[in-house]
C-alpha cells in the first residue's frame, strides 16, 4: 500500500517535472522568439536612422524635419543637426527644397518678453569638432510661399550647400504639425 | 550767523519736503496710470464675421495676444499650448475668449486668420486691425511690433509674446509669459473666473 502510494508520488513528480521542463522548453523559446524580435527591430531603427542621415567630408546632417502643414499655410520652418567632424570650420550658406523657391537661413530669440526673428545673411557657422543644432525656437530653415503641402510621415527633398564642402543631398522628415512644441 | 544758518536749514528741509512730495505724487501718478492704461476699447474685423467690438465682451473675461501667421514658432507654440489649457478647463471657460490680434495686417486678412485657427480651440478669435487701427491697438496694450525685411521680398515680424488677460470688467488684470507651464497657465484663467 505504502509502495504503491510511493510509486503514485512518483509518477506524480514525473508528471511534473516533464511540465516544468516543457514549460521551461517553452519560455526559453518565448524569450529567444522576443529577444530576436527585439534584435531585428533595433537593427532595422539603426538601418532607418542611418537611412535618414547624409554625409559629406566631415559633415554629418542628421534627422531633417519639418511639420506639417495646412493648404492654406504660407510659411514652414526646417530643423536638423549639423555635425562638424574635421578639424576646420564651415558654413551653411543655403537651402533648397522642393516645397518653397524661397528659403532662408533664420534665427529666433526672445529679448525679455519679445519675440524677435532675423535671417542669417551670412550663413550659419558649424564650428571644428562641433555639432550645431537646427531646432525649434532657436536657428531654423524657413521655407517662404510654401507650394507643397506633404502630410505627416512623408518626406520631402532638399540640398543644403556649405561653403567648403559643397552640397549635399537631405531629406526633410515630416512630423505632426505640434512636433516640438512642448 | 546763527539765524542765517537757521534759516539755511530751515530752508534746505523745506525744499527736501517739497522735492518728497513732487517725487511721490510722480510716482503714485505713474502706478495710477499704469494700472489703467493697459488695454482700451477696440473694434476690429473678426475671424468669425464682421466687427467685435470690445463693448460686447462686458461680463466675460478675455486674453489678447499679438502674432502673425507667417510666425514659424512662438505664435504656433502660443496657440497650441493655448488650445490644450482651455481643453483641460473646457466648461469652466466656457465664455473666455483668446484674440488674436495680428501685427500683421497686410497679408493677415480675416479669412485668411479664420482659416489659420481652424486647428486650434473655437474660443479662440482672429482679429484684423486696419493698417491706422494697428499702432493704437499695439499702443493700448503697450504691445511692441516691428517689421523686418528678409531676402527675396520677403518679411517677417518681431512682437511681444506675452498673452495680457482682462477680467470681466475689461480691466487688465494678469499676464502669461511665452513659456509659462500649463499649470499656471490654467490657474491665471481660472483666477479671472474666481476673483
Amino acid at each position: 500500500m505504502s509502495s504503491s502510494a510511493l510509486s503514485r508520488q512518483d509518477v506524480a513528480s514525473t508528471h511534473l517535472y516533464r511540465a516544468v521542463w516543457r514549460w521551461h522548453f517553452y519560455a526559453n523559446f518565448k524569450e529567444f522568439t522576443f529577444a530576436a524580435a527585439l534584435t531585428l527591430a533595433s537593427l532595422y531603427g539603426v538601418a532607418k536612422s542611418q537611412a535618414h542621415q547624409s554625409s559629406i567630408g566631415d559633415l554629418v546632417i542628421e534627422h531633417a524635419w519639418s511639420r506639417e502643414t495646412k493648404a492654406t499655410d504660407d510659411v514652414a520652418a526646417g530643423f536638423m543637426n549639423i555635425v562638424n567632424n574635421g578639424p576646420e570650420a564651415d558654413t551653411l550658406i543655403s537651402v533648397t527644397a522642393t516645397i518653397s523657391d524661397k528659403v532662408q537661413l533664420h534665427n529666433m530669440r526672445m529679448n525679455g518678453d519679445r519675440m524677435e526673428m532675423f535671417e542669417m545673411a551670412d550663413g550659419i557657422e558649424i564650428p571644428a569638432d562641433a555639432t550645431v543644432q537646427l531646432k525649434p525656437k532657436s536657428l531654423h530653415v524657413m521655407f517662404f510661399k510654401i507650394k507643397d503641402h506633404p502630410k505627416q510621415g512623408d518626406e520631402f527633398h532638399g540640398t543644403l550647400t556649405f561653403k567648403k564642402a559643397g552640397t549635399v543631398d537631405v531629406e526633410f522628415m515630416v512630423e505632426p504639425p505640434d512636433a516640438g512644441m512642448e | 550767523m546763527r539765524t542765517k544758518l537757521k534759516l539755511a536749514i530751515i530752508g534746505m528741509t523745506a525744499l527736501c519736503a517739497v522735492i518728497l512730495i513732487a517725487a511721490a505724487q510722480m510716482l503714485s501718478h505713474t502706478a495710477q496710470t499704469a494700472y489703467v492704461e493697459i488695454g482700451g476699447p477696440f473694434k476690429l474685423a473678426s475671424s468669425k464675421g464682421g466687427e467685435l467690438d470690445s463693448t460686447s465682451l462686458i461680463g466675460k473675461p478675455y486674453g489678447v495676444f499679438f502674432g502673425f501667421t507667417h510666425c514659424p514658432e512662438v505664435c504656433p507654440t502660443t496657440l497650441y499650448e493655448m488650445t490644450k489649457t482651455l481643453k483641460d478647463i473646457g466648461d469652466n471657460a466656457k465664455d473666455f475668449r483668446l484674440l488674436f490680434i495680428t501685427v500683421d495686417p497686410e497679408r493677415d486678412t480675416a479669412p485668411i486668420l479664420k482659416d489659420y485657427l481652424s486647428n486650434f480651440d473655437p474660443r479662440i478669435e482672429g482679429l484684423t486691425p486696419t493698417p491706422g487701427q494697428l499702432p493704437q491697438i499695439a499702443k493700448a496694450f503697450h504691445v511692441y511690433y516691428e517689421r523686418v525685411n528678409a531676402s527675396y521680398g520677403e518679411y517677417t515680424m518681431n512682437h511681444t509674446a506675452t498673452i495680457y488677460l482682462m477680467d470681466r470688467d475689461g480691466h487688465f488684470k494678469s499676464t502669461i509669459a511665452y513659456d509659462e507651464s500649463k499649470e499656471s497657465r490654467m490657474q491665471k484663467i481660472k483666477n479671472l473666473y474666481t476673483e
